[in-house]
């Protein structure tokens, strides 16, 4: 409370009836990188990856490089896709619209950390998550066949509704928001939005995921300084 | 050449609607109501100030000489529902605030009720707004928020002046910082889902007494 960082809405100039506020929203954001140049090298190298493995039944139903093994590193899921040279274009322009999102929401700038590749074809699912210890989280689909399944993020506000009974579908009473993949679609969102993917009908759905963490903080930059001491 | 503009999803927000009823014609009568009331006393949440609120089942609107406003505020209701998609509501209980120089609302929600409403029949001039609370505040944990913005905020202030109602979810946590005005009066109340008004002998549907003749 009483910290100065209060946004305030404004009322019509002038007289009025009424006027409505959507507050606190959640950004997705959506980018087409429609015949983006790399796409054709990213995705044959992902269908001829041999370091997959299946999903754990309880996470989804699928093949991933998340899950695989490295006997040098001794870890499971220490490859970071985006860091292959098949990749490298796919990563600045990732990096470019990171800084697009993260000013839109007014957070600190973020760097990539760990990304994986999913595939999944007929009857491959991913189950409801959110990705813990990060910032800003994307997927990106390199090729899904038309009609794969869609990411699905829930609702963060539907705990506290437990009083009210929607009577039907709008943007305030809604469950979830789906949003249909295609080729080239990247979409962005907060690590903390719970998300899944229903089940694939299609023979293939191939997703790039990532996770990210703030860049140094540099403190000369905050508008409202006072609020983090 | 330029990457074409992203599309934004401003999604899952949560509706805060603003009337100005103004010049309603029970304005005057319920200024001397707020005025003359002597069922008032101290709250724990309105520090510097008095309320009607005492018991927690107060009807202020239930009072004769304020029917009309019922009508219209229970109106808003209604139109707020449509526009949220939940199911009807109904007016339950209601009191009053009175804050002076200085007073403070600490920040609460309205447990046991699904819309709430703030209708500010008089505040003086220079009158500290309202402030909402983000509900996805506590989800934000890893965030270093560096600009105010609509998605970064925690607080939102909604503008307030005489004869401005706002209708809000009651699960939205609000406040009222020290307020530097003279005087603020504030009629507050709760909601019922329609459809459980038969487990609530208190509520009443005024605008079905009409129909049936028996006001």
């Amino acid at each position: 409370m009483g910290l100065g960082n209060i946004i305030r809405a404004e009322l019509p100039l002038g007289p009025f009836d009424k006027a409505d506020f959507n507050l606190f929203p959640t950004l997705v954001q959506v980018h087409c990188f429609d015949n983006h140049p790399a796409n054709d090298d990213i995705v044959n190298f992902i269908e001829n990856c041999k370091n997959m493995s299946d999903w754990p039944k309880d996470v989804g139903h699928g093949s991933t490089s998340a899950m695989h093994y490295d006997p040098v590193e001794k870890a499971h899921g220490s490859t970071n896709c985006l860091d292959l040279p098949e990749f490298e274009k796919l990563k600045r322009d990732i990096e470019n619209r990171l800084v697009d999102y993260t000013r839109t929401v007014g957070i600190a700038g973020v760097e990539l950390t760990k990304s994986w590749f999913n595939i999944q074809e007929a009857e491959g699912f991913v189950a409801e998550h959110r990705h813990d210890l990060s910032i800003v989280s994307g997927a990106y689909y390199p090729y899904v066949d038309e009609g794969s399944a869609p990411i699905v993020f829930r609702n963060p506000i539907s705990g506290p509704k437990i009083a009210e009974r929607p009577e039907r579908n709008t943007e305030f009473s809604t469950d979830g928001m789906e949003f249909n993949p295609r080729s080239g679609m990247l979409v962005l969102f907060p690590s903390w939005l719970y998300h899944r993917s229903y089940y694939n009908k299609t023979k293939k759905r191939i997703t790039v995921s990532f996770n990210t963490r703030h860049l140094e903080v540099c403190y000369h930059d905050l508008e409202n300084p006072h609020q983090f001491k | 050449m330029r990457p074409p503009e992203p599309q934004h999803f401003a999604m899952f927000p949560t509706l805060v609607s603003s009337w100005n009823i103004k010049g309603h014609p029970c304005e005057k009568t319920v200024i001397d109501m707020i005025e003359t009331w002597e069922q008032v006393g101290q709250h724990r949440l309105v520090k510097g100030g008095e309320s009607s609120y005492l018991t927690g089942n107060e009807q202020f609107l239930s009072d004769k000489r304020v029917v009309d406003l019922w009508k219209t505020l229970q109106s808003c209701c209604d139109t707020y529902c449509e526009e949220a998609g939940i199911d009807y509501t109904l007016i339950s209980t209601s009191w009053f605030n009175k804050m002076s120089e200085g007073a403070t609302v600490g920040a609460h929600r309205h447990e046991r009720s699904v819309i709430s409403g703030a209708y500010y029949p008089y505040i003086a001039d220079g009158s500290n707004p309202l402030v909402l609370e983000s509900p996805i505040q506590q989800l934000r944990m890893n965030d270093c928020i560096i600009k105010n913005t609509n998605f970064s905020t925690y607080d939102q202030s909604v503008p307030i002046h005489s004869g401005i109602l706002v209708i809000f979810p009651s699960w939205l946590k609000h406040y009222v910082d020290p307020n530097p005005s003279e005087k603020r009066y504030v009629i507050s109340f709760n909601t019922i889902r329609h459809a459980d008004k038969g487990y609530v002998r208190t509520v009443k549907d005024y605008r079905m007494e009409d129909q049936n003749g028996t006001r």
